[in-house]
């Protein structure tokens, strides 16, 4: 498989359905969690199924793409279909997340509702539009908002907690700060890597699309300025953080953030003058750029995300912990250290001239060294502090009684959102929709 | 929640500062996209013209055959090395040629009639320009071609696109002209007079393989 980084495309990509299913098992057991973390924890279990579900269908629609094979006929469209209705999914599962964790935004029911309410009729818009012809209509269905949204969101409550002076809310303060950073990094992690493109007005970030070329000129512009927001609050949260490192009150955040701002920089030296815009799906190709972009953005989409997301599973007690849980859930850690071995491996080997006999060893030395760090990894992740409301004002946390048969429900309505998405994909490609409207010119908007 | 968030028992620098600083780069973006770099930008939007020429090289393999009153089977398959040294295999041609050698005396041109079934390799078998069967009597070539690459007719052409990439990665499908072409012979042979006198019992056919590859090249056109 050297060289072929549609396998690395899967591996991502199922990595992120099994995790999302193994944490959902977990999830479900847990019954000390509060009602917000509770929700949260389901949500983010359903973007992984989801967006891993989307990642599949982006790897077969870039293999259609690159065999030019793109007729009205061919499942290209059923994939690219697939890749947008699976986004509007997990658009709609973000935006209801940010809502209510890591704290809730909104005082009473009602709100909350009517938030809800908005969130899904945006969704139900989108896929009314897509069926009628005439998805990526940015002006209407806002494709890319759950970016404004939930940064602005998890933004705001970062900088609000990260600052705050109470002394005897602090663990509590720092663990809220830390989650929202988390969850930043978690939805716009691959775009942060192109923070020197855009201060320094370079081709690469100025070129960037929507949608390749099936987007016109206004949606790209309000596609760049949503990720000139996501890496301008990106820039805040490191800029915030090194202020607290100098005041002693350094968090891991900073380390993680920075990482992705000095890759950034890195990636300015490489990708500068290309003529191409910084996509995630260009990569495979045998040039430095193509190789800079499987390493960083392609990385932070197979590798990273399935790892932030278990990170705040597991470190701020969505899980189940009890020590019968215990050990179903270290299994499932070390299942999560063996796929992101092999697929980072198996990302190497595509990108560098190395036997395959040589990879297997390094393999094997990986597992053992991460199933030893497990042990005592895992441990202090237990251990470690969860708390989010001691010291805190109670108003920050208002109790909403939802019935514990809401997250069956939510549970049983997510699974039928998901045949819902591969029916409607299925419904668009047999009637051509989406090769119709790709047909159809897009310079008005 | 925003009475919390921006209430003043907290220090509310820190949230008006990246509200502002986010304001700040939102118009610097929109400078910089609708100003300072809008040339650059549109000409993206610009469809390019490109003319997509083929390069074709051609190579030939020579198969010699006694053929008698019965069908007689050639096979050919491309070299491997010609698929990665060139862009794609366009058509096969195939010569068909034989004489009369029974050096018999008023000894005519047998009759030898030719076909080539489409199994075996990967080609453009339904395209309408193939010539898959042919037929002589007076010893002249018999001219048959297989167009291997589909839509491949080896003219110039002119397609606007954005990228010259997008133009020639259809035209780098390998597998087309993979697998073993085969050529089918049928000698009816004929001889001046019946037995006792001298027989003709077949001829020498020669079977001429052309492999026509070709190499894509899209050049951006000068703007007019």
């Amino acid at each position: 498989m050297a060289g072929d980084p549609s396998s690395l495309r899967l591996i991502g990509a199922i990595l992120l359905i099994s995790i999302g299913a193994m944490c959902l098992f977990f999830v479900k057991k847990n019954d000390k969690l509060e009602w917000n973390e509770r929700l949260a924890a389901h949500l983010l279990c359903w973007t992984f199924i989801i967006k891993g579900l989307g990642n599949i269908a982006g790897n077969y629609t870039i293999q259609y793409y690159e065999a030019g094979n793109q007729g009205p006929e061919s499942p290209f469209w059923l994939f690219f279909a697939t890749i947008l209705t699976c986004d509007y999914a997990w658009e709609m599962a973000l935006m209801a997340l940010a809502c209510v964790y890591p704290v809730p935004i909104f005082r009473s029911l009602k709100n909350l509702k009517i938030a809800y309410g908005f969130i899904v009729g945006l969704t139900a818009v989108r896929y009314l539009m897509m069926i009628l012809g005439s998805p990526l209509h940015t002006l209407v269905d806002l494709f890319g908002f759950y970016y404004l949204f939930c940064g602005l969101i998890w933004g705001t409550v970062y900088f609000k907690f990260r600052y705050m002076d109470d002394f005897r809310a602090k663990e509590s303060s720092t663990n809220i700060a830390n989650v929202a950073a988390l969850l930043f990094i978690f939805i716009g992690g691959h775009i942060l890597f192109n923070w020197a493109g855009f201060i320094f007005r370079s081709d690469y970030f100025l070129y960037i699309e929507m949608m390749s070329n099936l987007s016109g000129p206004r949606a790209d512009y309000w596609w760049q300025a949503l990720n000139v927001f996501l890496i301008t609050t990106g820039l805040c949260i490191l800029v915030a953080e090194i202020q607290q490192a100098l005041r002693g009150n350094s968090s891991p955040i900073l380390y993680i953030i920075s990482v992705y701002f000095v890759l950034g920089l890195i990636g300015y030296a490489v990708l500068d003058g290309s003529g191409a815009p910084a996509l995630w799906w260009r990569t495979g190709g045998s040039s430095l750029e193509a190789t800079w972009i499987t390493l960083t953005n392609s990385m932070h989409f197979t590798m990273i995300r399935p790892i932030i997301g278990v990170y705040i599973l597991l470190r701020y007690g969505l899980f189940e912990t009890s020590e019968e849980m215990k050990p179903k859930a270290k299994r499932m850690v070390i299942i999560l250290i063996v796929i992101t071995s092999s697929a980072l491996l198996e990302l190497l080997q595509a990108i560098l001239p190395i036997n395959e006999m040589f990879t297997a060893v390094f393999l094997g030395i990986l597992v053992a060294l991460g199933i030893g760090w497990e042990e005592k990894s895992f441990e202090s992740l237990m251990n470690a502090s969860k708390q989010m409301r001691k010291g805190l004002d109670a108003r920050w946390f208002p109790e909403f009684p939802f019935p514990k048969s809401i997250y069956a429900q939510l549970d049983r309505m997510m699974a039928a959102l998901i045949l819902f998405i591969l029916l409607v994909s299925f419904l668009i490609w047999q009637t051509e929709t989406m090769y119709d409207w790709a047909a159809t010119p897009k310079d008005w908007w | 929640m925003l009475q919390d968030v921006l209430g003043k028992d907290q220090p509310r620098v820190p949230i008006f500062a990246f509200y502002i600083c986010v304001v700040v780069m939102l118009c610097y973006h929109a400078t910089s996209y609708h100003l300072l770099d809008s040339e650059m930008i549109e000409d993206r939007y610009l469809v390019d013209q490109y003319t997509v020429t083929f390069a074709e090289a051609q190579y030939s393999v020579t198969d010699e055959e006694f053929a008698q009153d019965n069908s007689i089977y050639i096979e050919y398959e491309a070299d491997s090395s010609f698929f990665t040294s060139h862009t794609g295999f366009g058509y096969l041609l195939v010569t068909v040629s034989y004489d009369e050698t029974s050096g018999i005396p008023l000894d005519q041109c047998d009759s030898v009639s030719v076909n080539i079934p489409p199994t075996g390799a990967n080609a453009d078998w339904q395209n309408e320009k193939n010539t898959l069967s042919g037929a002589s009597d007076d010893c002249s070539n018999i001219d048959l071609i297989v167009y291997v690459y589909p839509e491949y007719t080896g003219e110039e052409y002119t397609e606007g696109n954005f990228d010259a990439e997008e133009i020639t990665v259809p035209w780098t499908e390998k597998s087309h002209g993979e697998g073993t072409f085969t050529i089918e012979i049928d000698v009816s042979s004929s001889s001046p007079a019946p037995p006792p006198s001298p027989q003709d019992n077949g001829e020498e056919v020669t079977v001429t393989w052309t492999a026509v590859f070709f190499d894509v090249d899209a050049t951006l056109q000068p703007l007019g």
